[in-house]
């Protein structure tokens, strides 16, 4: 009922509509631009909402974010080339069904499968609620504390690269987090004696830096278009695309669950759902022979997982206000910045607002449906751009973002500065998405430490069940990257020699 | 065998960074300084750790899962086609563009800054590097200061 009352305020908003049409149309353009995912289009996007309300900011943010997997699909199936790594394994049948002519039926069926799973992952995020609202009240201190350690522990040993150098990166992020005051008294802590610092590193210079600069950078290094030859004139079959995804339901089911299940566990990402959903349905397929030559699940279980899983990472990022991702670090800046905290406030005294951004993320993917499939085939056309045209734009709207956040030329210099490590961290294989989420959650942990101290003494750590759990976990996931490529728990879990 | 390299001078600054985060930390309140102790002092052990396999390559293949450029156990040796080598006159450039804000403002910045990056370093006709470097300060002007009504897109010194 509220879900629908949220429906009916979004609806009968002309002006919020029009910013949300506008916001799909940005956020397919984000998706088609090659590196340019979920995380750079909502760093770009936040400092457009300043002067917005947090009803029109939340359009706009959540509007783009949901649809910047629309353009990634388009480019896989035309150009072979995926706009992020989410995208990655719609290009195994996506592009052989567009050799074989068949793009149109594909990018149907692709933005079909990625706007109703996306639909059914913020619906079960919906039906979750009532769900997270108990558990996120039966939550203390200590057990904050403790989910935001086991959430990043997590993230830092799965995400890409090495494990040993995520945790180095997510120790890293904590103590930028630290700089500005101190939460006891105020006092100012490594600010070097900069007034600048005063107030802490600013999340939105800080990703800018990390996400948009590097991917510019990567637009510079690589220097010539992504595209090759297409054709331009792409038909979209609306009628077969529906036929197809009816024939196809239950493994739209099955991928949508493995992307809602994977969104919720932090640092899993979208690319493991698709990768698993692509998986799952040559697995159970009667024709896995067809795979890799043009076969439509391939091209539907990764779109479906990979949109779906948004409803599932949205549930430990509003419940908790622990990001499972980059795009959701950035979100939380963002709805921070329009005075939203996400945490148990958003299950409570903000509930309606948790409830209007569910009804705009399914709004907004109703809307991108013909949006896409109109005109995203033309759309890719921009990717005949040179690289090398293409980065100057994304480091002077970087620049210009991180600028009008707050007016503060210093907030460039950082995003700068963020740049050129995170073009370092890439090459190094250091994550900055361990980074930029131990950023994020500095504040929580050092906080819910002192406020366990206070309350319970450092015993309530260890004595509840909960703290008690998530510590377990939290071991258990630091050991498991060393554990894993031991011969005795590879004799164990495959119960035979185990060496391969 | 030493081996210094980019990527040891980058986890040798990662040390740096967390020596002296901890050594600040010597001029707090103990309370104020407990939380960043207890995360500092895992970070300065295994960036130290990071860093001598990155300057000992022997010792990196001895303990694998830190690294070194051969990469190793669950070592994904990051992304060796991609880098700051070679692309110095990019990272120049995007130095001068923060001048560039600074002395001129942003919009002026951008003009001044794109028409360099067009017409000298990647040489693009004048007409190009004239007409995208005029078109994307519009843009940014239209947007920013006419729609959004940001007044301070002028220089901090001007």
């Amino acid at each position: 009922m509220e879900l629908l009352n949220e429906f009916v305020t979004l609806l009968s908003q002309p002006y919020l509509m029009l910013l949300m049409l506008g916001a799909v149309v940005l956020g397919l353009l984000i998706g088609i631009l090659p590196g340019l995912g979920g995380s750079v289009a909502l760093a770009l996007l936040i400092p457009l909402t300043f002067s917005l309300g947090p009803d029109a900011a939340i359009v706009l943010l959540i509007s783009a974010y949901g649809t910047v997997t629309y353009g990634g699909a388009i480019t896989s199936i035309l150009l072979n080339t995926p706009g992020e790594a989410t995208a990655a394994a719609t290009t195994f049948d996506g592009y052989p069904l567009a050799k074989q002519g068949k793009a149109g039926r594909a990018i149907t069926v692709a933005v079909l499968a990625s706007a109703i799973g996306g639909i059914f992952g913020f619906l079960v995020l919906y039906f979750m609620l009532p769900l997270a609202r108990s558990l996120v009240l039966a939550f203390t201190y200590p057990d904050f504390f403790m989910l935001a350690i086991f959430g990043l522990t997590v993230i830092a040993v799965v995400t890409q690269g090495s494990a040993f150098r995520g945790i180095v990166s997510a120790l890293v992020g904590f103590m930028l987090a630290f700089i500005g005051t101190d939460p006891l008294m105020g006092s100012s802590r490594f600010t070097f004696g900069s007034y600048h610092l005063w107030d802490g590193l600013g999340l939105v210079p800080v990703i800018i830096g990390l996400f948009a600069i590097t991917e510019a950078f990567q637009l510079y290094f690589q220097k010539s278009s992504i595209a090759g030859e297409y054709d331009h004139e792409i038909k979209t079959d609306f009628l077969e695309g529906v036929k197809d995804f009816i024939h196809h339901r239950w493994l739209f089911v099955r991928s949508s669950l493995i992307g809602i299940f994977l969104g919720m566990i932090p640092g899993v990402g979208g690319a493991v759902a698709s990768f698993m959903a692509y998986g799952s349905a040559v697995q159970t397929s009667k024709t896995p022979e067809c795979f890799g030559k043009g076969a439509i699940e391939g091209v539907l279980a990764p779109e479906a997982a990979n949109d779906a899983k948004e409803g599932g990472a949205m549930l430990p990022t509003l419940a908790f206000g622990i990001p499972g991702s980059a795009a959701m670090a950035v979100l939380i800046g963002g709805l921070i910045m329009h005075g939203l905290t996400p945490g148990p406030e958003m299950l409570t005294t903000n509930i309606s607002m948790t409830y209007f951004l569910i009804a705009v993320a399914i709004v907004s993917k109703v809307i991108a449906l013909p949006v896409s499939l109109l005109i995203g085939p033309r759309m890719a056309i921009v990717t005949k751009i040179p690289g090398t045209l293409m980065a100057p734009g994304i480091v002077a709207i970087s620049f210009v973002g991180a600028y009008a956040v707050e007016g503060s030329y210093w907030d460039v210099v950082i995003a700068l500065l963020f740049g050129l490590i995170g073009i370092l961290m890439k090459q190094f294989g250091y994550s900055r998405i361990a980074l930029i989420i131990a950023l994020v959650l500095g504040g929580l942990v050092e906080a819910s430490y002192h406020q366990t101290i206070a309350a319970f003494g450092w015993e309530a750590f260890f004595n509840r069940p909960i703290s008690l759990t998530l510590l377990g976990l939290t071991v258990l996931s630091l050991i498991w990257p060393w554990l894993r490529t031991s011969e005795t728990v590879k004799r164990v879990l495959g119960g035979g020699h185990g060496s391969h | 065998m030493v081996h210094i390299s980019a990527r040891t001078v980058f986890s040798f600054l990662i040390c740096a960074f967390a020596a002296i985060v901890l050594f600040q930390t010597l001029d707090l309140r103990s309370d104020a300084a407990l939380v960043p102790r207890v995360i500092g002092v895992p970070l300065l052990i295994l960036a130290g750790f990071q860093f001598f396999c990155d300057l000992f390559p022997a010792l990196g293949t001895r303990f694998s899962f830190a690294g070194t450029e051969k990469g190793g156990l669950d070592n994904a040796p990051g992304d060796q086609t991609f880098g700051l080598k070679g692309n110095y006159p990019f990272v120049a450039w995007m130095v001068l563009f923060v001048l560039a804000i600074y002395f001129t403002g942003v919009i002026a910045g951008i003009v001044i800054s794109f028409f360099l990056y067009l017409k000298f370093l990647t040489k693009q006709s004048w007409m190009l590097s004239v007409l995208y470097s005029l078109l994307f300060a519009l843009s940014v002007y239209l947007i920013f200061v006419q729609g959004m009504g940001v007044y301070y897109f002028t220089s901090p010194v001007g």
